[in-house]
């Protein structure tokens, strides 16, 4: 499953936010004037202004219609965030100094619609809020789904999330503090030094390729992604449909991607991880089969994209100390 | 470009740009006659460049030309009007500037400047005209602009019913609070400015020359109401609204006397007779003044009183010597005051001055001698002025004088022509040449303009007095028999001996044909004339209808200043509220509003009470990881606390809600959950205590 949700394992990389001096209420409403909506006090204070210079009872009714107008927004404003209850976060995961995508299950328990909802992770810089315009219909689930930027490799923590609106006239933001289990984990920059092709030439450069007859095993029907080398083409011509030839696995080239074989030090760390990172991403791409060792870990022999992300995982929670 | 961004231009939708556009016409149209007429079609040309973008694909100007047109329209408006502050120079710059901002247009806050444009657009409408007409506009664009407001903020953009069902309810949200706080909210008034309008809608002026009077004829403007607030309400034919008195006469041509030389008599406060006159000597009305320029107040003659305008008290008004209405200060708004005046065979008698008699017996030094002889002879049979008056009467009636408004070419060319070749004219000539034969008698006499009469309106009570009721006549000095220092001005009205319809229609008579005229002995056979088809009675009554509405907003308006404003609310309070207590009102009532609407809200939850503080606690619980599932129940989290205030909360509510009997009530249950809630509340949260997470 392409979404999961992350259970913490280990000690998060980025600390959990401090909350010095004031502390979230969670679900209290809290709800101050947009720039646009001072803007428009300011504006209804001057038209009383020019009302009571020039005497003219008119514009004193527009800048009261203005200001009783602040007075509704507000309450509306404030309807607008208020009994929405973050149920669940489907995320997470990303590679590190690019974007990772949120989904949050927004719960409205209320009787009327909410408009033009989005949410912000406290410690995250938010990259894009998407469907933010979409209204959430009474007594039901909505997704909200926004990206923030990725700092760095680790296990992060999304302790802190921040519902808001400044529906419907833009004038008031309304938002309130929900609390969350869920965490994020950034896998490690794809980059390195060495080439795929070269690397898996070489023996002792981390990658190891596992040569061995392949044996016929038998067929299976065919799924989306299967090599089309291997489709038996045989039985195609003969009208048996699209069949797929599999073969024993021990007899599969396997690549080995060993972390302890990988040239560098200690100091080298992230550059591993990252050499590693790229690796098991072309392995995905080429939906090749590989084993991924760690100093105290071995993942696979294994193939697709669900293991990739088994791999990038680990990768993502690596400590220094496991080598020793 | 990004994806939010790629978002925001999907927003940017036709439809609301086209709507957007709308709003800023219609607000641009309600200026169409108060800027100049580049400012208009340069503005204009904006909106189409941007329709023809939208539509056509036209591509928009270069951001440099904009700025260069923008500063362009500043300076073309400084040479118009010598300034770019004061509401008149800063209207067609508004306007201007918010048709170029239409095409650089593609952003929220580009949209959320256009609506804040449009609401001063707005206001600087209201600036220009308070009238009925004014304020339903205002309501309609207001809804217009709040429904645009309301409109940027959706996906969904169609003006469907179900789209526009939340902004109908946030406007009728809205409109109580608004009236409350206009009626509540206390005024003050800087007193600062004032309207600067150059096009007065009543074009009366302080003097007299052949046309003045007969152009003002043509027109159907209102000038002014009035209404009476004594019983002694006056017939049409004693209804001499003086606006000026004229000494200064040069052939036809009248001018008033040197403000300088004319002394004021004090306020009005200060002018009443010392020996109060009786109630049915007396007249008290009501006059609601239309946007004039000038400083003129109407009253009708011999004004012992004036009090007011009701609206405007830093704009005093006083008496003259000459006894007439005036402010102490310009004003071109529409003003409310109430007069009273007496009726000229009664109240004290007065002294004439020296200068005033002076003034009033100036001639000009070049009479004609034919007209010079011609007061001698009139004047060589009478003793006294009335006699003088009567005289002169007479003379007009035998030599077949005729009163028309379509002179032509038949127009005198000087009091020489008129009295003794033409014989034909309207109020002015009849005016000017009586009061200068009355002087070459020897009689004080001054030639008053002003208004006669008014149409009635049944509806209001009030009598509508246009520029077609304009009028000029004589004051003559009537001394008393008893002490020739002592007497009255009387009004002479020349005109209404020789067609006394005009005196006894008003304004009507000059809806009657020429023919008509001469051939109507009475009212009655005139107003035969003027009888009208059912749908013109119709229409007639709808005017009535209308202006009655018109003058009774008009005089809300007006009235409701800070004083009338806490005559209203002393007597709805019953005490005497200060500026204070009502700013404290006003917070009362959000506080109060505040709370209804939480408490409202709340029963329309599908939660009762107590799981809405039970929903709470779970909060707390979140925060606190209490609850570190959705599926943890009470016992889970039960053990997790040792805090008796929660434990003993969520034994409440355990057995409030599962038990299959219990003595425990709804409100113990209530309270216990508070409790819990509180003292959760306490705890610090889970990120301040050091955990280690489990693993992945």
């Amino acid at each position: 499953m392409f979404w999961r949700k992350f259970k913490p394992s280990s000690t998060a990389t980025t600390p959990r936010p401090r909350q010095r001096g004031f502390r979230h209420r969670y679900g209290r409403v809290y709800i101050i004037p947009t720039k646009f909506g001072g803007l428009f006090i300011g504006g209804s204070i001057l038209m009383l202004l020019i009302g009571a210079a020039y005497q003219n009872n008119l514009v004193n009714l527009l800048g009261f219609f203005m200001l009783a107008l602040m007075f509704t927004a507000m309450i509306s404003t404030h309807n607008n965030i208020n009994n929405l209850v973050l149920k669940n976060v489907e995320a997470v995961h990303g590679f590190a100094d690019s974007t990772f995508a949120v989904a949050a299950i927004v719960f409205n328990h209320d009787n009327s619609v909410k408009l033009n909802c989005e949410f912000t992770i406290r410690s995250f810089k938010k990259e894009a809020q998407y469907d933010a315009r979409r209204p959430i219909s009474p007594q039901t689930d909505s997704r909200l789904l926004a990206s923030f930027h990725a700092p760095g490799r680790g296990l992060h923590e999304l302790s802190l999330f921040v519902l808001s609106t400044t529906a419907p006239f833009g004038l008031f933001k309304a938002w309130q503090y929900q609390p969350s289990h869920a965490y994020a984990v950034i896998y490690p920059v794809r980059s390195g030094q060495l080439a795929w092709r070269k690397a898996a030439d070489s023996i002792g450069d981390g990658l190891k390729r596992t040569a061995g007859a392949e044996e016929f095993s038998e067929h299976r029907a065919y799924r989306d992604g299967d090599s089309l080398k291997r489709i038996d083409w045989r039985i195609y011509a003969k009208g048996r449909g699209l069949l797929t030839k599999q073969y024993d696995e021990a007899a599969q080239t396997t690549l080995c991607f060993d972390f302890s074989s990988l040239p560098g030090n200690e100091a080298t760390t992230e550059v591993k991880l990252q050499q590693l990172s790229q690796w098991v991403d072309i392995a995905s791409k080429k939906n090749e089969t590989f084993t991924l060792k760690l100093p105290h870990r071995t993942l696979g022999p294994n193939r697709g994209v669900s293991f990739a992300h088994q791999a990038w995982s680990e990768l993502a929670q690596f400590k220094s100390e496991e080598r020793s | 470009m990004s994806i939010q961004a790629r978002a925001d231009m999907e927003l940017w939708d036709r439809p609301f740009q086209s709507l957007l556009l709308g709003v800023l016409a219609i607000n641009i149209a309600a200026h169409i006659t108060n800027i100049p007429i580049w400012t208009l079609i340069a503005s204009i040309a904006a909106l189409i460049w941007k329709l023809g973008h939208l539509y056509r694909g036209i591509k928009l100007p270069p951001r440099w030309t904009l700025f260069l047109a923008g500063a362009a329209a500043s300076v073309g408006i400084v040479i118009e009007y010598d300034t770019l502050f004061g509401y008149e120079a800063a209207t067609p710059l508004l306007v201007f500037l918010a048709s170029l901002k239409t095409l650089e247009t593609n952003k929220d806050r580009d949209a959320m400047f256009i609506i804040v444009t449009s609401y001063f657009l707005l206001m600087a409408h209201l600036l220009h005209s308070q009238s009925l007409g004014s304020t339903m506009f205002m309501a309609f664009d207001v809804a217009a602009i709040t429904i645009l407001m309301f409109q940027l903020h959706r996906t969904d953009r169609r003006l469907t019913r179900v789209n526009l069902r939340p902004i109908t309810r946030i406007l009728l949200l809205t409109v109580p609070v608004w009236l409350f706080l206009f009626m509540v909210f206390p005024r003050f008034s800087l007193r600062l400015m004032q309207s600067q309008s150059t096009a007065p809608s009543v074009g009366f002026s302080e003097g007299l020359n052949p046309t003045s009077i007969s152009s003002l004829i043509e027109s159907d403007e209102i000038a002014f109401r009035v209404r009476f607030l004594s019983s002694a309400k006056r017939s049409i034919e004693a209804m001499y609204w003086r606006g000026a008195v004229l000494y200064r006469g040069k052939d036809l041509r009248w001018q008033p006397e040197e403000e300088s030389l004319l002394k004021a008599k004090g306020h009005a406060l200060e002018s009443r007779p010392a020996e109060a006159p009786k109630t049915n000597e007396t007249t008290d009305y009501e006059v609601t003044l239309e946007p004039s320029a000038g400083r003129t107040l109407f009253t009708l003659p011999r004004l012992i009183s004036l009090e007011g305008p009701v609206s405007t008290m830093s704009f005093k008004p006083y008496m003259t010597e000459a006894n007439l209405g005036r402010l102490t200060t310009e004003r071109r708004d529409r003003l409310l005051y109430r007069a009273q005046s007496i009726l000229e065979e009664f109240g004290p008698l007065e002294n004439l001055s020296l200068a005033e008699r002076s003034r009033s017996l100036l001639l000009d030094a070049d009479i004609a001698p034919e007209i010079q002889d011609l007061a001698h002879e009139l004047g060589a049979t009478v003793q006294g002025a009335p006699q003088a008056v009567a005289k002169i009467e007479e003379w007009f009636m035998l030599k077949g004088f005729r009163y028309s408004l379509k002179l032509g070419a038949n127009s005198p060319e000087n009091m020489q022509d008129f009295l003794f070749k033409k014989k034909v004219g309207f109020c002015e000539h009849f005016a000017a040449s009586s009061a200068t034969l009355l002087r070459l008698m020897g009689y004080p006499a001054r030639v008053a303009v002003g208004f006669l009469g008014g149409k009635y309106n049944p509806l209001s009570s009030t009598f509508i007095v246009r520029s077609k009721d304009a009028h000029a006549w004589v004051e003559v000095w009537y001394p008393s028999r008893q002490n020739s220092k002592q007497g009255r001005w009387i009004t002479f009205d020349p005109t209404a001996l020789i067609v006394p319809l005009r005196r006894q229609m008003g304004g009507d008579f000059f809806d009657l044909s020429e023919e008509q005229q001469m051939q109507s002995v009475s009212p009655q056979d005139a107003y035969a004339h003027l009888s009208r088809s059912t749908l013109s009675s119709l229409f007639d009554q709808s005017v009535m209808l209308w202006d009655y509405a018109q003058m009774s907003w008009s005089n809300f308006l007006l009235k409701y200043d800070s004083s009338g404003q806490k005559e209203f609310l002393d007597r709805l309070l019953g005490v005497q509220a200060s500026p204070g207590a009502l700013i404290s009102l006003v917070l009362l009532f959000f506080v109060i509003s505040i709370r209804l609407i939480v408490i409202w809200r709340r029963r329309q939850s599908h939660l009762s009470p107590i799981d809405l503080q039970f929903d709470k606690l779970l909060r707390e619980f979140d925060r606190t990881q209490i609850r570190t599932k959705a599926s943890d129940g009470p016992l889970t989290m039960r053990s997790r606390t040792n805090d008796p205030d929660i434990q003993f909360a969520l034994d409440r509510w355990i057995d409030f809600k599962y038990a299959a009997s219990t003595n425990v009530s709804e409100r113990e249950t209530h309270l216990a959950l508070r409790r819990g809630v509180r003292a959760a509340s306490r705890l610090p949260s889970a990120s301040d205590s050091a955990r280690s997470l489990p693993s992945l």
